[in-house]
């Protein structure tokens, strides 16, 4: 079983761009679906749909959209560019802005499902006893909701993990800063290094099971239990 | 009613899974991605002479050596290096003498001034250098053996992005997010562009193009037609035209004796 520094980087720098998107998406995702849970505009259907594309829209093609975006030739890239210090493609910074949108769906979904359960009762019951809606969320329906949240989470970081079309789009295959484990795998079965491709195949798969087991766990010890109502099943299941 | 539709429903669906029954006249092609739009200007010619029509699949010569390994019904295969058709011939995969090269890729530089001397531009460039991947990619390998030539394969490591393939690379040029890279030719040729450099062919190993047809072909005649209509001089200078190279005369076992 050896495993190449090369390889060890890609897995370490996958690792590293799931947790940062993880970490980011639930910063966006958790006011972004207490939003549209709150929110009766029929606008709010347009949302929800637009959230949904990345899960539509094949990665290779988000990619293409993204070079496009990313582009200098054109405003948003050059606004982009300055936004974050410099060019986004080639570039770590990239891959994290590209997995946001890529997991955006697997963030939000699940939180929506569990904040449109809960949420107008949890959020009229606060009300009622006076407590500020933004108090609300986080002392109530964020610990209501916690189950929901680890199912978020652990489909965010899976998900972006096995990340593959749209990093091959822009990410330059560069070592260390955009060539992730996927794209490594797939050099491997191009040069049929078919050994190493198993191998890495092998951890990466290894890995996320592990870390699936463990978000069902903690999602099951972490379910609220009331005594009229039977703990609440993670979600966590389906890998996109 | 709802019995019948139970039994009708798995019918349909085993219908639905058996293969489409091509006619036993179409030709399939697996053709490599890049050379895809050079095939489609001289196939209606080919179609002209002979009555079948020829199905064409496209991809990376990876993917579809791949399927051809494992037996993909494929007629014929027109990969975009001389690597894998010759793997497949070690393998027994393919029908005797069938292995040819059918085209000559040249490597072109993709670049901003028309004026300056390409080792200077080189030496001197700032930014991100494009080329496809040379452990993938023919056109990558020979992108490499240039920059070794002119000894800036080390130095210029952390400014080179590695796109997939040839048509990638080029989409990363194209698209604005690189000003100087390595691309095919024929791309160029393609999209009616003329600020690139064709690179000097001493330069890097000849990026042949070769064809094999598979031992599962089930109109192998059919197929070396095609074949021999590709490497027709009157073809050869289309491709020319294309932005392909002259076919070196001996194209063939270079190392003497040839595999199985």
């Amino acid at each position: 079983m050896t495993i190449t520094a090369a390889d060890w980087q890609a897995l370490w720098l996958t690792l590293k761009l799931a947790g940062l998107t993880t970490l980011l998406l639930f910063v966006i995702g958790v006011p972004l679906a207490w939003q549209l849970s709150q929110w009766q505009s029929r606008w709010r259907h347009g949302i929800e749909v637009l959230i949904t594309l990345p899960l539509v829209l094949p990665p290779t093609v988000l990619g293409f959209y993204l070079l496009l975006l990313f582009s200098p030739n054109f405003a948003p890239g050059q606004w982009l560019s300055q936004l974050f210090g410099g060019p986004l493609v080639f570039s770590f910074t990239g891959l994290v802005f590209a997995s946001v949108i890529y997991s955006l769906p697997f963030m939000v979904q699940p939180l929506l499902a569990a904040f449109h359960a809960n949420g107008q009762r949890l959020t009229h019951a606060a009300a009622a006893l006076g407590i500020p809606p933004w108090v609300a969320l986080w002392k109530v329906l964020l610990p209501a909701s916690r189950a929901a949240i680890v199912s978020a989470c652990a489909l965010t970081f899976a998900h972006t993990l096995g990340e593959f079309g749209v990093v091959l789009m822009i990410g330059g295959a560069i070592p260390g800063e955009t060539q992730v484990v996927s794209i490594a795998l797939y050099q491997h079965v191009e040069t049929m290094e078919y050994g190493a491709a198993h191998r890495l195949a092998l951890m990466l798969m290894g890995l996320t099971t592990v870390l699936l087991l463990v978000a069902r766990w903690l999602g099951y010890v972490l379910a609220p239990r009331s005594s009229n109502a039977a703990p609440a099943r993670p979600v966590v299941g389906v890998l996109g | 009613m709802v019995r019948r539709l139970s039994l009708l429903l798995p019918a349909l669906l085993v219908a639905m899974a058996l293969p489409v029954n091509a006619d036993n006249c179409t030709l399939r092609v697996a053709v490599a991605a890049s050379f895809r739009p050079a095939l489609e200007q001289v196939l209606p010619e080919f179609g002209r002479r002979h009555a079948c029509p020829v199905q064409l699949s496209s991809g990376s010569s990876g993917v579809l050596y791949q399927q051809i390994a494992h037996r993909a019904p494929f007629d014929l295969f027109l990969s975009a290096d001389r690597e894998r058709p010759e793997l497949l011939e070690k393998q027994g995969g393919v029908l005797g003498n069938s292995r040819q090269t059918y085209a000559l890729g040249l490597l072109a530089l993709w670049h901003p001034k028309s004026e300056s001397n390409i080792e200077q531009l080189m030496q001197t460039w700032p930014d991100t250098i494009v080329l496809a991947d040379p452990r993938v990619a023919p056109f990558g390998n020979a992108a490499r053996q240039v920059l070794e030539g002119l000894g800036l394969w080390e130095k210029k490591q952390t400014q080179l992005a590695r796109a997939h393939n040839a048509g990638q690379a080029y989409l990363m040029l194209d698209s604005g997010n690189a000003q100087l890279g390595f691309v095919a030719a024929s791309q160029m040729r393609a999209a009616g562009r003329t600020n690139f450099w064709l690179l000097p062919q001493h330069w890097y190993h000849p990026i042949e193009q070769q064809l094999v047809i598979p031992i599962q072909s089930r109109r192998p005649q059919k197929a070396q037609a095609l074949a021999d209509y590709l490497r027709s001089p009157e073809v050869q200078a289309q491709l020319r035209r294309l932005g392909y190279g002259v076919l070196p005369a001996a194209d063939r076992g270079r190392e003497g004796g040839r595999g199985l």
